[in-house]
């Protein structure tokens, strides 16, 4: 890893290989290179660093609710009261390395009574393990030298030049001559790290799911009242949906009810959404699937899925606008209706290329339709009507060229005054056994009282390995 | 976007005034066929129910034929509410212009088949919904749901199988139109060396059994596909590619046209 300081390239973390080959941060990036010819490096790259230390963060929630960010490379846990849940200490600080390495880092840790003398000690090795007893950090800070405190540079190197090399030195001299000659900030790192003054970590929080409970004053059962209280939670969590700049895409509802069960209703949504209007409709069109029974105590609403809201503030309050918007899905209605009940399917039909018409299509859901297949290519036309399994029909009559004359449907007889045909269609002889060398004839035919139908017979006639002659029927026109 | 928007909202509000007022302006899907749209006065009135008898399960493709042209006249997706999983093809709807995008099929229990459609019709969206099924509505159902496309402006239309021997359709009704639509023998086109004639263009029997405000009717419907071909050129020759000619034999203009074609 190397970046770019100083109008030169300087190695700024190393591979445990590239440190036992003598490389060490802070190395001009040309003389590295000089030492291990073959020398595979990558530059700095300051946003992915800080997600995937975000992620590490939020990764470390296991051990205590408070981790910290030590930017750009460091993390800090305040750990107080936690340890016995892990065995101790020791076990505690074993068991984070171990997590560590599983998950692929090389890490050292210090355990201490403050968070800077922690980092202190953590920053002056590499691949250890340091434990500090209570009220002994002094003693362990000593021999470190000043650079593992988080200095500027300028005063490191003027500390340097004084022959202050570690931290015990500079802990034993004076501390007014020291406050004068570099500054406050000199001190407050020292009095940080030997516990002689507190500074506070600012905790990182993850984000987390948007979640309201209210107790209710008296339990209620009725489903106006239940509205009421839907009423009033939706608008409080719209409010902090908005100001996340996210869309619900799912609710969970719990009513808690008096004797401790709980009824649950869930709602989704087909679009991320902060719409009141909308949520408070979708949840009241639930309300006959709680049942009170002696009454509810508490109610919980929950996010439990959100996604960013793609528009801004340019979404208009006026109803749905544009011309182009005219045949597109209403997103509320599709919702209300997937959530509602008595409703067995909601989806839409994609057409598709397949040998045989009852393949033809697939059933997606609501506005996920990708661009369908261009059906102008379909050069025969196709029925509005098919059957996914067809009709067998008993033809009796056959012109020379193979099309019916009359055939029975249903114990009745239809004489056939006009026919189209035949449209060969072939069986996807790559798919299955059966459909290799299948064939099927179309033929559309007019019915003398005028109705029009999709017949078709199965193989060609002449060769029994096409099929066995029947016929069906498949479609209505 | 205002002019648009403001253009709905006054509609809106002339919908609502509309209870009030006898003489409100509606819409009408007009129905392609002018001696029908001249008698229904420009076609089917949105903001209203329809009811289409089929008499027999194989003819709901004449039913079809007159539907699918004036679902594609209105507004707004279509919702194709059923109690049983719908047979329709998308393929098949593609051609008479009804795009697969704006198709939705709700399947529904039996119970709750027109819950749903009211439902879709009394929302605030815009919805063309057709009702399938064998329930026949009663009076109050359908004036609950006629309430509510009132409301709405949306339409909603009835295709519900009804035998001619059971239910001739003289039972009254409280849907603005009636129909029962059956298939009529249409003109064979005969071609020498077939055997079989082609069929012609698409003939319906229609018979407008109640309007509301109007006399009943029956007309022998030409479907006629307007357009020459009845398909679109280009499927036509990227199926039927002409074979190709070696570029000598072709006249010069045409050699012209390919090669700057082909650049």
């Amino acid at each position: 890893m190397h970046a770019l300081a100083h109008n030169r390239h300087t190695v700024t973390g190393v591979s445990p290989a590239a440190l036992a080959a003598g490389l060490t941060p802070g190395m001009p990036l040309a003389q590295a290179r000089s030492l291990v010819p073959d020398l595979l490096t990558a530059e700095e790259d300051a946003d992915t660093q800080r997600v995937a230390l975000t992620d590490l963060c939020s990764w470390l929630i296991w051990l205590s609710p408070l981790p910290a960010f030590d930017a750009p490379d460091g993390l800090y846990s305040d750990t107080t009261g936690c340890a016995h849940l892990y065995g101790g200490e020791t076990a505690m600080l074993d068991l984070v390395r171990e997590r560590l390495k599983a998950r692929g880092h090389s890490c050292s840790l210090a355990l201490s009574d403050t968070a800077a003398a922690s980092r202190a000690l953590a920053r002056s090795a590499i691949d250890r393990i340091c434990l500090v007893p209570s009220g002994q950090q002094k003693e362990a800070l000593q021999p470190l030298p000043c650079s593992a405190l988080p200095l500027p540079e300028k005063t490191l190197s003027s500390l340097t030049r004084l022959g202050l090399n570690t931290i015990g030195a500079l802990a034993d001299l004076p501390r007014a001559p020291l406050a004068k000659r570099f500054g406050a900030e000199l001190l407050s790192c020292l009095d940080d790290a030997l516990g002689r003054q507190a500074s506070p970590l600012s905790v990182f929080q993850p984000v987390d799911r948007i979640s309201l409970t209210r107790s209710l004053v008296e339990p209620i059962s009725t489903p106006e009242a239940i509205a009421t209280v839907i009423a009033a939670l939706v608008p409080v969590v719209c409010e902090k949906l908005v100001a996340r700049g996210e869309g619900a895409r799912q609710l969970d509802f719990l009513c808690v009810r008096v004797d401790g069960s709980i009824q649950a209703v869930r709602v989704g949504t087909s679009d991320p959404t902060a719409d009141g209007m909308r949520l408070t409709r979708l949840l009241k069109d639930q309300i006959p699937q709680i049942a009170p029974e002696f009454g509810i105590e508490t109610v919980i609403l929950t996010v439990s899925a959100n996604e960013p809201l793609e528009a801004g503030p340019e979404r208009s309050v006026l109803p749905d606008v544009g011309a182009s918007s005219e045949h597109a899905l209403p997103a509320t209605l599709i919702d209300r209706l997937l959530n509602r009940p008595g409703i067995v399917s909601v989806h839409q039909l994609a057409p598709r290329f397949s040998a045989w018409p009852e393949d033809g299509q697939s059933r997606v859901s609501p506005g996920d339709m990708a661009k369908p297949p261009l059906a102008s290519q379909m050069l025969w036309a196709r029925p509005n009507i098919v059957f996914d399994l067809p009709v067998r029909v008993q033809v009796t009559a056959l012109l020379p060229d193979g099309a019916p004359r009359q055939f029975v449907l249903k114990r009745q007889t239809h004489r056939i005054a006009a026919a189209d045909g035949p449209e060969r269609l072939l069986g996807e002889w790559w798919q299955t056994s059966e459909s290799y060398g299948a064939i099927r004839d179309y033929w559309q035919v007019e019915t003398t009282t005028g109705l029009r139908l999709w017949l078709f017979r199965k193989g060609d006639e002449a060769h029994a390995w096409s099929g066995s002659g029947d016929w069906f029927l498949q479609g209505v026109f | 976007m205002t002019m648009d928007a403001l253009a709905r909202l006054r509609e809106q509000v002339r919908r609502l005034e509309r209870r009030d007022l006898s003489h409100s302006h509606s819409d009408t899907l007009a129905t392609g066929h002018s001696a029908v749209d001249a008698h229904l006065g420009g076609g089917l009135k949105t903001g209203s129910m329809h009811d289409f008898l089929i008499s027999d399960p194989v003819e709901i493709g004449a039913s079809l034929a007159m539907l699918l042209p004036i679902l594609q006249e209105g507004r707004g997706p279509v919702f194709w509410i059923s109690d049983t999983p719908a047979e329709l093809n998308a393929w098949g709807l593609h051609q008479p212009g009804l795009s697969p995008e704006t198709l939705v099929c709700i399947e529904t229990d039996p119970a709750s088949l027109l819950a749903v459609a009211e439902d879709v019709l009394r929302g605030p969206e815009r919805a063309l919904a057709v009702i399938t099924g064998s329930h026949v509505p009663s009076l109050k159902e359908i004036r609950r749901l006629n309430l509510a496309v009132e409301a709405s402006g949306n339409t909603g239309f009835f295709l519900r199988l009804a035998p001619l021997t059971r239910a001739p359709g003289k039972d009254p009704c409280a849907c603005a139109t009636r129909w029962r639509i059956l298939s009529h023998s249409s003109a064979p086109r005969f071609f020498p060396g077939l055997a079989m004639p082609l069929p012609g263009s698409r003939r319906l029997s229609a018979a407008l059994l109640r309007v509301r405000g109007g006399r009943p009717a029956h007309w022998i419907l030409d479907c006629t596909d307007h357009a020459p071909l009845s398909r679109s050129l280009d499927a036509l020759l990227a199926h039927r590619a002409p074979p190709a000619l070696p570029p000598g034999r072709l006249p010069d203009r045409q050699a012209a046209r390919c090669a700057r074609a082909g650049t």
